[in-house]
């Protein structure tokens, strides 16, 4: 008496492996981001600093749609040109005043401007 | 007439399989999982900036409330008390509609409390 049990092997199905990878690419799909973050120094210029009005210091004035460098209003698109004009003549850093309404989003943007000129140092004045 | 049955092929299924693979695969080496974004937010955007940093950030939203890891905080004197040291650097991601000089605000608080590093992280626009 044979004690071997013959055992028919059936086969896989297909499907609830389809299933599985189904779900799988389900959940990778939803629960994945692309979005790369980045990072902008920020610091605020303590009180004791503000009012010192030299010149190799450029002044920068932030509104929701204006910049003004200098008292000068200055399109966005011209003020890399001209933060590296001023960089040439002697100006070794700027100070940034925010206007009212200003979004982080808009400081943000400036500041990118800004930091694309080398050799700048950044300063932010606190608001009052 | 008759109509013939044919026996059914494996070879569009297997193909099938493949490409699913493929996308899977795709989502799971390109994606990084969401660590606890809060809802509501919108980042702000940004180009040419440095790529890339770690998320681990104090949110704020465009109302003014801060979350940390998912959870509310009452108010920015509580941050400061459960950060362990202010000596690293701080992460801040604020909402774009934020205004300014809030986070200025902001900023000036966790600098007088003795924070010397303070960044802004914002999204990389695509």
């Amino acid at each position: 008496m044979s004690l071997k049990r013959v055992r028919r092997r059936r086969k896989a199905s297909i499907t609830s492996l389809i299933d599985v990878i189904f779900l799988l690419l389900l959940f990778f799909m939803l629960a994945s981001t692309f979005s790369k973050f980045s990072e902008i120094d920020i610091a605020v210029a303590n009180a004791s600093g503000i009012g010192q009005s030299s010149t190799d210091v450029a002044s920068l004035h932030i509104q929701s749609e204006r910049v003004f460098c200098n008292e000068t209003e200055t399109p966005d698109v011209e003020l890399v040109s001209r933060l590296s004009e001023l960089g040439a003549t002697g100006t070794s850093g700027v100070r940034i005043s925010l206007g009212d309404d200003v979004s982080t989003q808009r400081l943000v943007d400036v500041l990118s401007l800004v930091k694309q000129v080398p050799g700048l140092t950044i300063q932010i004045e606190e608001p009052s | 007439m008759k109509r013939q049955f044919k026996a059914s092929k494996r070879e569009p299924i297997i193909s099938l399989i493949n490409i699913v693979f493929l996308i899977l695969i795709f989502f799971m080496v390109a994606g990084s999982l969401s660590a606890n974004r809060p809802s509501g937010i919108e980042f702000v955007q940004s180009e040419g900036l440095d790529c890339c940093t770690e998320e681990d950030a104090l949110d704020i939203l465009a109302d003014g409330t801060l979350v940390r890891h998912g959870e509310r905080l009452a108010s920015l004197e509580q941050f400061i008390a459960e950060t362990e040291s202010l000596e690293t650097t701080i992460r801040l991601r604020p909402d774009r509609d934020f205004p300014a000089r809030d986070l200025l605000q902001s900023v000036s608080t966790l600098q007088d409390a003795g924070a010397t590093h303070i960044v802004v992280l914002t999204e990389q626009a695509t």
